[in-house]
């Protein structure tokens, strides 16, 4: 048996159901998967702030300062207040075809792209899109060697499905010095395996 | 129907970081500054919450939740897939210096399996009621199963892959997994983000296909009666 921090995306929880609204927990006790739920927060408070917004209940507030004669918590000081979060609700899609691949050129209205769906896949697919296929900030995106992810699935709302094709322009991290001395490195090393005739 | 021809009802992903964070920070506006989001996205996310303690916030399909010692995107929409690689990735090519502890590639997948026999059937196939569960209970059913292994690789870990019954498309099973990394403890405080990145660079295909690879083979090898 191993003791391991765990990875699984359970142990976020929230505080309360929504019924339990005038149970108190303390922060950081959290439970999980309830689409609506009720966290306790330790806010800092503003002057003239009420203790109990969003339906709060404070449990123990910093005595006033000297002269000050109001029951209200002292500018800056914090209290427990409870707050509402709502998750939106879950979306239902069913993936049917996921093809990746990367722009080979681009036009001006269009662009072409080469596609597979798994790294063993031979030939690959060459598709053209219209750039209108893109959403605006996403077409500045499409240029020669842009890495893309094209899924095709049934998307639902309600009750209704919908055939869905959703071209996604990948944003990743810019390379970083080490990974380009790397890949360099490798170039070289390929290079030099090379006998020539 | 085969287990070839067979398409999930619902699939989705969810990623973990373990390690120490700072939730105020995952704020849409930031997101957007660092380039990591576009404008519109950031003027259309639904913030929930943003505080020291907890960040809940929703962009398009994906869900940003934060707490002191637990980053998670979450989404049930498996088209956003790559949508929160390049997130995570990009923040934490930017938060390079958080430490982090482990991290999960964690999906999932609901299938209807046609009828109520076939269902009970792989209940019983995976956990035999025999020897010991019929003589003290009645009508003992599955309610989960969870089976842990080893994973090797250059980022070794642990997969714990989970089967239960599906209460969204029933009847039908849920096949959950947790690809598991946990990082070196000397280099916590020290590239830990940049290796939790490597670990989801290189292994993203293969974790995110397991909850389809583990409901593939309990369809291949367990099958309805009248097949």
């Amino acid at each position: 048996m191993t003791e391991s921090p765990s990875t699984l995306s359970v142990s976020l929880k929230w505080s309360a159901k929504d019924e339990q609204k005038d149970e108190l927990l303390t922060s950081g006790f959290f439970h999980l998967q309830e689409e609506e739920a009720r966290v306790v927060l330790r806010s800092p408070v503003e002057k003239g702030e009420s203790v109990r917004e969003g339906g709060a209940v404070v449990t123990s507030l910093p005595a006033p300062s000297l002269g000050e004669k109001s029951s209200a918590p002292a500018k800056g000081s914090s209290v427990l207040q409870t707050r509402v979060l709502r998750s939106q609700a879950n979306q239902r899609y069913i993936l049917l075809k996921k093809y990746e691949g990367f722009v080979t050129a681009r036009g001006e209205d269009s662009f072409s792209a080469r596609l597979f769906e798994n790294n063993s896949d031979y030939p690959v697919v060459e598709a053209e899109f219209d750039l209108e296929e893109l959403s605006e900030t996403d077409r500045e995106l499409a240029i020669e060697g842009a890495p893309l992810v094209w899924t095709i699935g049934y998307a639902y709302e309600g009750s209704t499905r919908k055939r869905e094709s959703l071209i996604y322009l990948r944003r990743l991290p810019a390379w970083s010095d080490k990974e380009l001395e790397k890949g360099r490195a490798a170039a070289n090393d390929l290079t030099r395996a090379i006998h020539w005739e | 129907m085969s287990a070839a021809t067979r398409t999930p009802e619902a699939e989705g992903l969810d990623l973990v970081l373990v390690g120490s964070f700072n939730p105020a920070i995952f704020h849409p506006e930031w997101l957007f500054r660092q380039g990591i989001i576009t404008e519109q996205d950031a003027k259309e996310a639904n913030v929930q919450n943003v505080s020291s303690e907890i960040t809940v916030l929703q962009m398009g399909g994906i869900r940003l939740q934060c707490i002191s010692h637990q980053f998670s995107l979450l989404t049930t929409n498996i088209s956003h897939a790559e949508r929160m690689q390049d997130l995570i990735r990009q923040t934490f090519s930017l938060l390079s210096h958080t430490p982090i502890s482990a991290c999960g590639i964690n999906p999932h997948v609901h299938y209807s399996v046609g009828n109520i026999d076939y269902w009970h059937k792989i209940g019983h196939e995976l956990a035999p009621k025999e020897p010991v569960w019929n003589e003290l209970l009645e009508h003992p059913g599955m309610q989960s199963l969870t089976i842990k292994a080893p994973r090797g690789g250059d980022y070794p870990g642990e997969i714990n892959a989970t089967v239960e019954p599906s209460v969204k498309h029933p009847p039908g099973i849920f096949v959950k997994v947790n690809c598991h990394y946990g990082l070196p403890s000397e280099i916590m405080h020290a590239g830990a983000a940049e290796r939790a990145l490597k670990f989801i660079e290189a292994e993203w295909k293969p974790a995110c296909g397991m909850a389809r690879k583990v409901a593939e083979q309990i369809f291949t090898k367990i099958k309805p009666d009248h097949d």
